[in-house]
């Protein structure tokens, strides 16, 4: 994987402590003083009284791009401003990769009633490999430097700097870059300079801010210095491709074809196969024809071939060759597109590499050209004048090319290709990128013991239906009908199952069909006496999102596309005194079209309910109405009625009400 | 005078001028002069005169928009996303100058700004509105309800008493010609619950274009406005499904009882409970009308639980449990005052509704409300006892009751303290005391007081000044609040163009509106009308349907108009021996002009031969109820010799009462016997005296005559 976008001091600062650290030999820390290419910046510690637990005086980060390397020094000068602020900002913790990467620290100084202190001690530095990404299934090296700041106090001034040295060697050029200027806090002052060759392009992707050019000796000097730096916005839930913070990106990419041509010298590798597995191609093309071999060789890279990365170094942006990732089962994002381009190509199929942005979908569109913008790799390929876009990573994709879920990563630099500009992703399959859910639920009611038996029958198809296919691969028998019950028991309480679930896969069809029999105690609720059922929507509920934050500057995530039918049929063995309002509903919007049609017939009721998400955001100004959408639309999601049990005139009917007539009275009286 | 009278007449009561309201223009010119004057000085406008312009105004077709646009500003200001300073403030609030709500917004914003001269502006005007609306009246009774346009308007004024609104209903009166809304309220964390009335007609009746207070003819309030509510009001509902039950459409009734709780209503329990205990649900058992109660109990109605009392008690549903009727009684809580339960569950016995009458337990459950003094337990009692033969045959008797009325009338009870001031008008030699009661009574608005006022004034009675006016102005207070003897006496007035301007068609809409309510003289004024032509269509037949109906019903004065009717075969064949049954049918009822037109067949032999000696009978019968033409026909008996020696002396004698009662023919006699010198002495201005009474009684030949011996007397 690329090295991830800097998130600057916080990350840097407020690092998550490891239990266990082992400091290896081949890996040190230097000490040094701090190089002479750097820019002294003097920062004035503002007087006026500050809230919060921190206060930031300053981050200062200068690039070199100058040098064969890329030097990258860091300065960060902080204020806790009470004991909570001493607890989150003693511990100093530095990421680097030593594959490619050293790690000088210049300069750890307190300063306490105006008198400096220098704290900096090469022993006290802990050394760490990052756990991380491991849990990511990927092996990158990444190491942390652990610095713990003993007696530290309230206003006591922290400064501390240190210089990486060194990028990551698969890039031919290192002039490129991405750098936060806003975070969640304020800070009083943000200095940043980039030091290039050649001329950079560079942009902001918020708020404008001057940037001072001058050339001397020929290198490019640019330069931001800016104070009093506002918190941007401390929320959560926007979409992946929104960018809250004001970032400042820089490149001297001059065009997405420069990067692409960097990319596709990295893929020109050996794309042999072993023999053995050419036969074997061979054999599917003649047993199956060469539409379900394309199948069949998708299915192969995305579930023989396990998930696994290696990021050292050039890995994290080299591909392995077919030969070797057969020979060891396993590769990341790039090694399985690597081999499904050579598998493809066996049977005629012009199959090539394709970036894309798995963390920031269509946010790289306006990106600066660089290869800063990518952290996966998918495949590319047409074939019958259809276009495919195939994730080699994804898992459990069932049915031949036009029934496969289509993960829809908006932007791509397909490799080898002449394209100027990046290529918008899309199917032509309009079902294949939505969530698809059809359920049926088959309610009996019985009014008068206040029970119901739920029978559903739920069919799932392309991606919801592939999503299931791995929950249900990794659970047991138990677990999963644990799982389902659970799900309904936030609803009715009082469920039980009378039978394991049936879950059928007809991956053929790539569609999952899942039957659940369950029984329900004290199914409707006791209002003032009267039991009142409600007939919930839990299917398309569960896709309805609801912010948080309701007051707001960035925008809300929706999940997107969706297409949900759920079928309710109740029938009832007693009275329907009431029930909600019969009358068609349409309610149309911005961010989804949903209708629902009720009809009673004696004592049944059907209802349909069909929803269909129409946007993946929700701006910030229209929060206020898309809450109201989501009142509507919750309302008419449950169904309400109030039903009794038949007419009835036996002595237990009369015992009952007298018992209820008893009840009441020992109820203490109110007045 | 009239014309005084009629202006009067025009802002009290919106204008009785015509059923129609055309001549209203929906301007706002008059509204908005008021409302300016209002702002600075509050003092100048009555609000009669204000409320009046407003119900003229084109607001009160935008009360809902205008409504929705406050909210909507209300929930810009709240969330930050407009300031006080971005809305036109005048123009919010002169959406519907009468919306509180807007006018405390627009308070808190000038605050806000600092403007406080408009800020000002709109407390006066607050002030104003809460003033007007609450002010001269207690809320505690329909006719004393308090004053508003929307129940959006009723329900801010609760929220700003701080009052919680429990409940709510709709009551109809005089057979849904009135309609006026309750809401059960109590107090914040407290448990004294409260009933109060809002009336919102005359806002209705502006909303509607139809003339005050006459919708209830065409049953609008039902029509109109229940009916366009119920699916977005629970109280409407609810009046829904009671219409429905009382015309016995009992599964309707049931579905909108259903309906009406869904919606929140509480009291629809109670209501639905009361359809089970008849036997007409079709979902519930009579077992199961319990659970209505129950429900409509845990809701916070108390009331209920007399009904589950009752069921336990008259073991109605399940088997008789009178240790749990008590243990239920004995659960209800203080928002049902002493005794009241036990009054309510005596009414329950002493009705057939959904068991046999229980009198031993009426008694029983009426002696403990007396106990606990319950006014209404003592009066019934009273009633109840008077109807027994001898209630008031011994002076111990008498005195009992009396005690007991004067009890329940101290205690507060309206129908009590009313019996009373009758009593004291009938018993007591000095009547001051009495009228003192009845103008108390008439202050606070009892329809039947403002009546008996009315009547007093009319008449002068007890030392009272006859005024015309001020009787009139009592009859249209009690008109409006749907009494219909002052209804009967409006629409006679006005019809006859006594006090007020004469008109036909005002004077029809009184009588229907009292006609609806089953008033026999309503019913045969309006045919009367029917037959005259008078302001309507001549139409017999509807005449004889509407004398038919009233005659059916036992009123004499309408058997009578039917027999004239069979009698010159108008809107039927001529029916002679009909008409005779029914003149002897209204005979006997005690109409004296019946018993003249008796005479008068008998004297022509119209059916039978000719009988003078049965004419002479039934004239006497009818003189002797000062009826004149019994007199005059009497006087002719004695001039001619019908069956009698002549006798002159007698004849004069009886056209001169003829003559006083009003009886021109008579009148005219006279005049003749003055100036031919036929059994007076030959006198021409004694002739002269009695042809002008002739012509004032409306006997044109007399004009000419009076004119000739004015001539020769020339003293006229």
């Amino acid at each position: 994987m690329y090295r991830n976008m800097r998130y600057g001091l916080i990350v840097l600062i407020i690092g998550s402590l490891l239990s266990t650290s082992y400091a290896q030999q081949s890996v040190q820390v230097e000490i040094d003083n701090i190089p002479d290419w750097v820019n002294v910046v003097t920062s004035e510690i503002p007087v006026e009284q500050a809230s919060g637990s921190v206060r930031y005086h300053l981050y200062n980060v200068q690039i070199n791009d100058s040098l064969e390397k890329k030097h990258t020094y860091y300065q960060t000068i902080y204020e806790p401003l009470n004991k909570q602020g001493v607890e989150n900002v003693s511990e100093l913790n530095f990421s680097f990769y030593p594959a490619y990467e050293d790690f000088i620290l210049h300069d750890i100084t307190v300063i306490r009633n105006g008198k400096s202190y220098s704290r900096l001690d090469k022993e006290k530095i802990k050394l760490f490999q990052s756990e991380n990404e491991l849990g990511n299934k990927i092996y990158s090296e990444k190491w942390n430097a652990l610095f713990i700041l003993e007696d530290i106090r309230p206003n006591d001034i922290i400064k501390y700097s240190y210089t990486i040295k060194g990028h990551n060697p698969i890039f031919t050029r290192h002039d490129f870059d991405s750098l936060h200027l806003q975070w969640g806090i304020p800070v009083d002052q943000v200095y940043i300079l980039v030091k290039a060759k050649n001329k950079i392009k560079y942009q902001f992707s918020n708020v404008e801010h001057s940037v001072e050019k001058t050339f001397n000796k020929g290198v490019y000097d640019y330069v931001i210095d800016i104070k009093n730096i506002e918190a941007g916005p401390n929320e959560n839930q926007y979409p992946i491709w929104y960018e809250p913070f004001n970032v400042f990106q820089y490149s001297a990419f001059k065009s997405w074809k420069d990067v692409n041509e960097w990319a596709t010298k990295l893929y020109d590798i050996d794309y042999s196969l072993p023999d053995e597995f050419i036969d074997k191609i061979n054999n599917w093309k003649a047993e199956f024809g060469k539409k379900e071999t394309i199948s069949k060789i998708i299915e192969f890279v995305q579930d023989d071939i396990r998930y696994f990365g290696i990021e050292l170094g050039v890995n994290s942006h080299l591909p392995r060759t077919p030969k070797e990732i057969l020979k060891k089962r396993y590769g990341d994002c790039k090694d399985k597109s690597v081999l499904l381009t050579a598998m493809l190509k066996l049977i005629g199929i012009n199959a090539k590499p394709a970036l894309v942005s798995a963390k920031r979908g269509k946010g790289i569109v306006d990106d600066l050209p660089s290869p800063f913008s990518f952290d996966h790799v998918i495949s590319h390929f047409s074939y019958e004048n259809n276009e495919y876009w195939i994730d080699g990573t994804a898992t459990s994709q069932r049915g031949g090319l036009e029934k496969r879920g289509f993960i829809n990563y908006d932007y791509s630099l397909v490799l080898n290709s002449d394209e100027k500009k990046l290529h918008k992703i899309q199917t032509t399959f309009s079902e294949l990128d939505a969530f698809n859910e059809y359920s049926e639920e088959s309610f009996e009611i019985n009014p008068g013991m206040n029970t119901a038996k739920l029978i559903t029958t739920s069919i799932f198809k392309g991606l919801k239906a592939e999503s299931l296919r791995r929950f249900f691969s990794r659970g047991t028998v138990k677990s999963i009908n644990s799982n389902l019950i659970n799900y309904y028991s936030s609803f009715y309480p009082n469920i039980t199952r009378f039978n394991d679930a049936e879950i059928k896969d007809e991956e053929d069809v790539n569609q999952v069909v899942l039957k659940e029999n369950y029984d329900i105690k004290k199914f409707g609720s006791l209002v003032s006496s009267r039991k009142i059922f409600k007939i919930y929507s839990p299917v398309v509920s569960s896709y309805l999102f609801k912010p948080d934050k309701i007051t707001r500057v960035t925008p809300i995530s929706l999940n997107h596309p969706v297409k949900l039918i759920h079928k309710i049929k109740a029938s009832i063995k007693g009275d329907i005194l009431w029930n909600d309002d019969l009358e068609n509903l349409v309610i149309k919007n911005k961010w989804f079209d949903f209708s629902r049609k009720a009809i009673k017939i004696d004592n049944k009721f059907n209802i349909t309910l069909n929803y269909r998400s129409l946007s993946d955001y929700v701006e910030s100004s229209d929060v206020s109405q898309y809450l109201d959408a989501l009142n509507e639309i919750e309302h008419a999601l449950t169904f309400s009625f109030w039903a009794k049990g038949f007419k009835d005139e036996n002595s237990q009917a009369k015992k009952n009400m007298k018992d209820l007539i008893k009840s009441l009275i020992k109820k203490p009286k109110a007045g | 005078m009239k014309y005084i009278i009629i202006l009067i007449s025009l802002i009290s009561l919106f204008g009785c001028a015509g059923v129609q309201r055309s001549q209203f223009d929906y301007t706002d010119v008059k509204l908005n002069s008021i409302v300016k004057t209002i702002k600075e000085t509050p003092d100048k406008i009555s609000y009669l005169k204000f409320i009046n312009a407003y119900l003229t105004s084109s607001q009160i077709k935008n009360t809902k928009f205008a409504n929705d646009e406050y909210k909507k500003i209300a929930s810009s200001i709240k969330m930050g996303t407009m300031n006080c300073e971005q809305y036109d403030w005048a123009k919010l609030t002169s959406l519907n100058i009468v919306s509180i709500p807007a006018h405390l917004l627009a308070i808190e914003c000038f605050e806000k700004i600092g403007d406080l001269k408009q800020k000002k502006e709109h407390e006066n005007l607050v002030q104003f509105l809460v003033t007007g609306i609450l002010g001269e009246h207690s809320g505690d009774n329909y006719y004393d309800a308090y004053e508003i346009s929307t129940w959006g308007d009723a329900e801010d004024l609760l929220e700003y008493a701080g009052l919680e609104v429990i409940d709510s209903y709709f009551e109809f009166k005089a057979n849904r010609s009135g309609m006026y809304r309750i809401y059960i309220t109590k107090e914040m964390n407290s448990n004294v619950e409260r009933k109060i009335y809002f009336d919102n007609q005359r806002f209705s009746h502006a909303f509607l274009d139809i003339q005050f207070p006459f919708s209830g003819l065409g049953d609008h309030m039902y029509k109109s406005i229940i009916l366009s509510l119920k699916e977005s009001d629970y109280a409407a509902q609810l009046a829904h499904a009671q219409i429905l039950h009382e015309g016995e459409k009992y599964k309707e009734a049931e579905k909108a009882y259903l309906a009406a709780i869904s919606q929140g209503s509480k009291k629809a329990n109670i209501e639905l409970g009361k359809l089970c205990l008849e036997g007409h649900a079709s979902s519930f058992s009579k077992t199961e009308c319990a659970q209505l109660f129950v429900t409509a109990s845990e809701l916070g109605l108390e009331q209920a639980k007399v009904y589950l009392a009752y069921m336990a008690y008259a073991g109605i549903g399940f088997d008789e449990d009178k240790s749990m009727g008590a243990d239920v009684m004995n659960s209800i809580n203080t928002t049902m005052k002493p005794g009241e339960p036990d009054y309510q569950i005596a009414l329950l016995f002493n009705s057939s509704k959904y068991s046999e009458i229980d009198e031993k337990q009426t008694r029983f459950f009426l002696d403990r409300a007396i106990k606990k003094e319950y006014p209404g337990a003592l009066f019934y009692l009273l009633l109840s006892d008077l109807t027994v033969e001898g209630a008031l045959a011994t002076e111990e008797k008498q005195e009992t009751v009396i005690k007991n009325m004067t009890k329940s009338a101290d205690l507060g009870y309206i129908p009590a303290k009313y019996a009373l001031v009758k009593y004291k008008f009938e018993m007591d030699e000095d009547k001051s005391e009495a009228l003192k009661l009845l103008k108390e009574l008439a202050d606070a608005n009892l329809p039947a007081a403002l009546y008996d006022l009315g009547k007093i004034y009319q008449y002068g009675q007890y030392n009272t000044e006859k005024d015309e006016l001020k009787a009139f102005l009592k009859y249209q207070q009690a008109a409006i609040k749907w009494d219909a003897d002052a209804q009967l006496k409006l629409g006679f007035m006005i019809g006859k163009g006594q006090v007020a301007e004469k008109d036909y068609a005002l004077s029809y809409g009184w009588y229907s509106l009292c006609a609806r309510v089953g008033n026999l003289d309503c019913i045969t004024n309006l045919g009367y009308i029917s037959a005259s032509g008078h302001g309507v269509e001549q139409d017999y037949q509807r005449a004889l349907e509407l004398y038919q109906l009233a005659s059916d019903n036992g009123l004499s004065r309408a058997t009578y108009n039917l027999a004239i009717l069979y009698e010159h075969g108008r809107g039927v064949d001529k029916d002679l021996n009909k008409a005779l049954e029914y003149f002897q049918k209204a005979a006997g009822g005690g109409s004296s002009l019946a018993k003249n037109s008796l005479g008068l067949f008998s004297l022509k032999g119209k059916v039978e031969k000719k009988d003078y000696k049965k004419a002479l009978k039934y004239f006497t019968e009818a003189a002797s109820a000062n009826n004149k033409y019994g007199y005059y026909n009497l006087g002719r008996i004695y001039q001619n010799g019908w069956g009698v020696n002549v006798d002159l002396d007698k004849a004069y004698e009886f056209y001169q009462k003829a003559s006083a009662l009003g009886h021109y023919a008579s009148s005219f006699r006279l005049a003749e016997a003055y100036e031919q010198g036929l059994v007076f002495t030959k006198n021409n201005l004694e002739a002269i005296k009695y042809y002008q009474l002739a012509v004032k009684q409306g006997d044109s030949e007399a004009y000419p005559k009076m004119l000739r011996l004015c001539k020769i007397e020339k003293s006229c």
